[in-house]
């Protein structure tokens, strides 16, 4: 199962390999091939390396901050490994986060903690998606949500204007009864390959939270990413910004980065 | 190794050939290189409150402490690559009204060497082995820090000086460790809460190995993930990392007659190790000399007051560190969201609470789930139950012959990141528990405030000291003699527990990181 760390290592993008659909298309068909078109280019990168902020607010307007530093790979085969190092809250420094993402889907990934107070590795179950990503808005299948074609059905639902700007709508219908959501909702703009927002609706089918995608950069090579993703949730009025600090791509990571032998040095 | 993972580690570069701007100047061609550096630590104010009397006079019944502790890391460029890695960790706690909690150590203060299939390292170290939670029972390579709570679930360890070798290899992971000095527990002093009513006499540590210290202690260890098995197996041979404990008299305390007696004595049975029957002289000198206190037996006065006046400042628990060897296996095992794991050792030979040596086994088994977004909300709930068993039952120098542990962890995941804890340990046979409950929070990105309240339950009725003399109490042994053994026949660890009934405590901590 290949739980890409989307936003942090792909980004939710859209590069349309060919920007004008046929019209003649079922909404399934046409929406199953705009997802199809994502999530081959969400893979077009040999590795990439961000440092991220999320700010956390609640509905009073409190706010927290977590850092952290992520590296990604894509193997030959279609497999993923990222490493998430934590920064802050600095009583979490030292802590890294590794995953093994298997492109296939019958595969659980493999993740392990490194625990700095204890000089332990943890070997940890990948399976609690829907919990909360260190507290934030985001659960760990948001961050993964591109993550393979084949888990969800999909729907072009028709298309909508937003400021002078076309988006197609396309929703989502997970498969796997381990996500919190009984579909998703993306708003895309074919023309400019970007996807604008994200609604996610939770099992009882309601407006559960929606991920804005804003100040893309173009950073070369077909890599172009969101600098800013804002998540909202709707029901309890908390929300976490997630701010990239810079993208880097391509640059060689040596595989070392993510052996799980090397995480007590990496971490530091 | 390539060179964006070079540059990948420079976390934070600094530009060593400006501090050597003036040997640069003098050597051709001038000395410059990069360091990749990295700096992690904490600093933190803690008190604890005792909430009741301690059991012994001298026992305080609240500790201030401050400890500050640090990581240094550098990884120097050299020759274009970034192959060495150098590390300084620094302990220190100060605490003003419980003067023996305040020590220092060095934690890490080491060298390593990085290849691509094998690493080598020398120095100061600290290495963690296992896969439970509660107790490591494979974990043995560093000893304890016995002035640090938690050591004896396997929390802080002391650093240790050691050479170590990791090979990675397809077929897992494969670590030797050399360690050719040891290091002695520190034990918490009179005026210390949580010990038991036997002071330690670390100045009559024994060593069953002639090389005493210097004894070269071997650990090695194969680890591997296969499938969704993670498995290990260990072997240590030497140096006990967790004393067990001979009862021996002392001579602090005594006039200067008695301590002459009590030499004498010695000389005459300088052949037993133990010197067992030295006692009754030595009590007969000493209520010779405190004839008040003699009456205090025969006229039936609480064994509590007497033990504050006498007994207790004659015998004392010497650690003795025993040679061995310990043979250990770790398995995870991950499924359906679920972990399983197991520890289990077999050891080649330790001596029980009464004395006996022979080998042993003992284990520790568990599970471990998580669940998410509990009640419909953002809370995370995660349950470890593990099961300590050792084959030696009550007689375990361990508390956890046959306890259940069960450890709830609950995270808010709010602004703060509110974490809750209650860990119980309860004794399926003995019926003591061990009770606690935490809270965390964060209060921005680098203070962090926690509360602990722990508690002790047990139906041992009195103190281990108290029992033992109870026992001697009953008997004519001006007559008969007292031998250490007598104190060892009535020790099991129920009644170990015991003596921490009184010990109930609630600790604050706030915490700065950097």
């Amino acid at each position: 199962m290949k739980k890409l760390i989307s936003i942090v290592a792909a980004g939710a993008l859209l590069i349309s390999a060919s920007p004008y659909a046929n019209v003649d298309e079922s909404p399934e068909a046409r929406g199953r091939s705009l997802m199809e078109r994502l999530d081959a280019r969400d893979t077009d990168f040999d590795d990439a390396e961000t440092i991220q902020l999320m700010i956390l607010r609640n509905r009073q307007g409190a706010e927290s901050r977590k850092k952290m530093k992520t590296f990604s790979k894509m193997e030959e085969n279609g497999d993923v490994k990222s490493l998430i190092i934590f920064q802050e809250p600095a009583d979490t420094k030292g802590t890294a986060l590794l995953q093994h993402g298997y492109d296939d889907a019958n595969k659980d990934d493999d993740m392990w903690l490194f625990l700095p107070a204890l000089g332990k590795t943890k070997r940890i179950s990948g399976s609690a998606q829907s919990g909360s990503f260190m507290g934030s808005e985001f659960s760990y299948e948001d961050l993964s949500m591109q993550g393979n074609i084949d888990e969800a059905d999909y729907k072009w639902l028709g298309e909508e204007v937003i400021d002078g700007v076309t988006y197609d709508i396309v929703e989502a219908y997970p498969h796997d009864t381990s996500t919190g959501y009984s579909k998703r909702k993306l708003w895309i703009n074919e023309e400019l390959e970007r996807m604008k927002k994200m609604e996610f609706y939770d099992r009882k089918k309601t407006l559960l939270k929606t991920m804005y995608l804003e100040d893309y950069q173009d950073f070369g090579d077909g890599n172009v990413r969101p600098m800013k993703i804002l998540m909202v949730n709707a029901q309890t009025g908390k929300e976490t910004e997630m701010l990239n600090e810079y993208w880097k791509f391509d640059e060689g990571i040596d595989d070392k980065m993510f052996n799980k032998s090397q995480l007590k040095r990496l971490a530091r | 190794m390539s060179k964006s993972y070079l540059k990948i580690k420079l976390r934070r570069p600094f530009y060593g050939s400006l501090l050597l701007l003036g040997i640069g100047l003098v050597c051709q061609p001038a000395l410059s290189f990069e360091l990749s550096f990295d700096v992690q630590g904490r600093l933190s104010f803690e008190t604890q409150r005792f909430l009741d009397t301690g059991l012994y006079q001298q026992q305080t019944e609240y500790s201030l402490g401050t400890v500050f502790e640090t990581e240094l890391y550098a990884e120097p460029e050299i020759e274009g690559s970034y192959n060495w890695g150098v590390t300084f960790a620094p302990f220190y706690r100060h605490d003003v009204i419980d003067s023996s909690r305040t020590h220092g150590d060095i934690r890490k203060a080491s060298i390593d060497w990085y290849g691509d299939s094998l690493e080598l390292g020398f120095g100061w170290k600290q290495v963690f082995w296992g896969t439970t939670n509660t107790q490591n029972l494979v974990n043995v390579i560093n000893p304890a820090d016995g002035l640090e709570g938690g050591a004896g679930l396997g929390g802080t360890k002391l650093g240790l000086l050691m050479a170590n070798a990791l090979f990675f290899t397809d077929f897992g992971q494969v670590e030797l460790y050399l360690m050719p000095v040891f290091r002695e527990q520190d034990f918490a002093g009179e005026e210390s809460r949580l010990r038991l009513g036997f002071r330690f006499e670390e100045d009559e540590a024994r060593y069953e190995d002639g090389d005493e210290d210097r004894n070269l202690d071997v650990g090695i260890r194969w680890t591997h993930d296969i499938g969704d098995f993670t498995v290990g197996i260990s072997y240590f041979k030497g140096t006990n990392r967790q004393p067990t404990f001979v009862p021996v008299f002392t001579q602090e305390n005594l006039t200067l007659e008695q301590q002459l007696a009590f030499a004498q004595i010695e000389d005459q049975c300088s052949a037993d190790p133990e010197c067992t029957d030295a006692f009754v002289p030595i009590l007969e000198a000493y209520f010779e000399a405190n004839p008040s206190d003699l009456q205090a037996i025969e006229g039936g006065i609480a064994v509590r007051d007497l033990s504050n006046l006498a007994l207790d400042q004659l015998i004392a628990l010497a650690p003795l560190y025993e040679t061995f060897g310990q043979a250990g296996i770790e398995v995870a095992w991950l499924v359906a969201g679920s972990t399983f794991t197991l520890e289990a050792i077999y050891r080649e030979k330790g001596t029980d609470l009464r004395g006996n040596e022979g080998p042993y086994a003992a284990a520790v088994t568990g599970w471990e789930y998580g669940w998410s977004n509990l009640f419909d909300s953002v809370w995370d709930l995660r349950l470890i139950v593990e099961y300590h068993w050792d084959e030696r039952g009550d007689i375990a120098t361990s508390l956890f012959e046959d306890d259940l542990a069960l450890i709830y962890f609950l995270n808010l995941n709010n602004l703060s990141n509110t974490a809750i804890i209650l860990a119980l340990f309860q004794d399926l046979t003995g019926g003591g528990t061990i009770m606690n409950l935490g809270t965390s929070y964060n209060l921005n990105s680098f203070w962090k405030l926690s509360f602990n309240a722990t508690m002790f339950f047990s139906d041992e009725e009195s103190p281990l000291l108290e029992t033992v003399l109870e026992e001697f109490a009953g008997q004519d042994f001006f007559d008969e003699g007292l031998s250490t053994d007598e104190v060892r026949e009535n020790l099991d660890n129920d009644i170990l527990l015991g003596d921490f009934k009184d010990e109930d405590f609630i600790q604050v901590q706030l915490e700065y990181f950097w």
